[in-house]
């Protein structure tokens, strides 16, 4: 993974942690897993799947891919300017 | 080198999945809970009730609704000592949730089972287990606010639990006709200890000689309680298990430290510690189940409602490396929303972030207000 494709993969992710939290608590989360609504839950369930994903890559798996992809960039960078 | 690359890359990950989210979660502060006690506050007085949730079944509903009045006012409470500045603002919420526990309608699902009223018929009536809970949470008020509106019900309520505790051949009485829990008993327990540490009474003469007969229901290889047991023979029935172990860790802890103590060091063992993050487990080794409306959810032999008592458990028994641990799964999956005026729990609902309340502003230090026994 290069360096901006993390980054761009961490923004997101943390985005939808973000903004996902408030959408999910304001289509009152708790209660509609309850409610037996069917309607409700084809939207919950989905969404929260999205959500716990992108908030469970955001704290342990983008954090490792940043490093990872700043640990090895820095040669390749530095080979593209010596090939230049 | 394509190996030592890719061993670099599998060290990078686990080195950063191991240290990057335990660091970044289980932070807490004073300021925190007030915020958090603010969000519950605002819970139960804009009309929390039964019809509020759906689980399907009356009595779970009842139950629920029961569950959140019960976690605010105890966990109101807890804050309220933490920070006395704060028992203006929280009195009104503490006293609106305890008024909701006596009220019948809130009652409704012990009610349907009886067949009567438990607080219509507290001198000449068996059972009811579950008013220990309720028990619990006026008693809390009552330590905060020693001539509550809700002190004659204390007075009443704890009398003819207290009764019914002396006069259980196995020191057992039903929650339900035919049915019987050890941590639901335990709740009576601490209700009466913290409603006489409120009063400033001696202890009463028959706790030693129940404390002693309860022990029996502490599973010796486990060390964890069994969940629900024979009134009649004092026989346990189905397995010892982690939820009602915690939740009788937190309750026991007002009335006898040493059993809570006994049952905390049962239940740590159930810890489960995966890259920083604690978790419960719901069975001992050597037996297995599913979830039901006590434990929550159990995946992987995790349960929801045990890890979330323990973190109350760990605070009394001043384990702050396990509590650190469950807090940051709480934190990871229930996902703290709000500011500095008021925080809550985004998958909490009103009765997890009641629960949720309670367990982690837990403290040993209520002791400290009990009044003095009278010379």
């Amino acid at each position: 993974v290069t360096v901006p494709k993390a980054l761009v993969l961490g923004l997101g992710c943390a985005l939808v942690d973000l903004l996902g939290a408030r959408l999910l608590d304001s289509l009152g989360f708790v209660q509609g897993l309850l409610a037996p609504n069917g309607a409700q839950l084809l939207v919950l369930i989905p969404l929260a799947c999205v959500y716990y994903g992108a908030r469970l890559v955001t704290y342990f798996v983008l954090p490792a891919l940043v490093v990872a992809a700043l640990a090895f960039a820095r040669p390749r960078t530095v080979a593209k300017k010596a090939f230049r | 080198m394509a190996k030592l690359g890719r061993a670099i890359r599998y060290l990078a990950v686990f080195g950063c999945a191991a240290i990057v989210p335990s660091t970044v979660l289980g932070h807490r502060s004073p300021e925190q809970d007030v915020a958090f006690a603010r969000g519950v506050a605002h819970d139960v007085t804009s009309g929390v009730s039964a019809a509020s949730f759906h689980t399907g079944s009356a009595r779970f509903d009842g139950e629920w609704a029961f569950g959140t009045f019960l976690m605010a006012t105890l966990g109101l409470g807890q804050v309220v000592l933490g920070h006395p500045e704060e028992r203006a603002h929280f009195l009104p919420a503490m006293r609106q949730s305890a008024a909701r526990l006596t009220q019948n309608q809130t009652n409704a699902f012990g009610t349907e089972a009886w067949g009567n009223v438990g607080l219509e018929t507290l001198a000449e009536g068996h059972g009811h287990g579950y008013l220990g809970y309720a028990n619990l949470a006026l008693s809390m008020l009552r330590l905060i606010e020693p001539n509550t509106p809700q002190a004659q019900v204390n007075d009443e309520l704890t009398e003819a639990l207290a009764q019914r505790l002396a006069q259980a051949p196995h020191g057992l009485f039903e929650t339900y006709p035919g049915e019987a829990y050890p941590p639901d008993i335990s709740m009576v327990a601490g209700s009466i200890a913290l409603h006489d540490c409120a009063l400033g009474l001696s202890e009463r003469p028959f706790m030693p000689a129940w404390r002693r007969t309860f022990a029996r229901y502490v599973d010796p290889d486990s060390g964890l309680l069994y969940q629900a047991a024979d009134a009649a023979t004092g026989t346990p029935l189905g397995p010892p298990r982690g939820s009602g172990t915690a939740i009788a860790a937190y309750s026991l802890a007002f009335a006898d430290r040493a059993l809570s103590a006994h049952l905390y060091a049962g239940l740590r063992r159930q810890a489960v510690n995966l890259l920083g993050f604690g978790m419960m487990r719901e069975y001992p080794a050597g037996h297995v189940g599913s979830g039901d409306i006590d434990s929550g959810p159990v995946l992987f032999g995790v349960g929801v409602s045990a890890t979330g008592f323990a973190l109350a458990a760990a605070r009394l028994h001043r384990d702050d490396a396990l509590f650190t641990r469950l807090y940051r799964t709480a934190e990871l999956f229930g996902v703290p929303l709000g500011d500095s005026t008021s925080r809550h729990f985004m998958s909490g609902g009103p009765l997890g972030n009641a629960i949720l309340l309670a367990m982690t502003t837990a403290t040993p230090e209520w002791s400290r207000h009990c009044r003095r026994p009278a010379s």
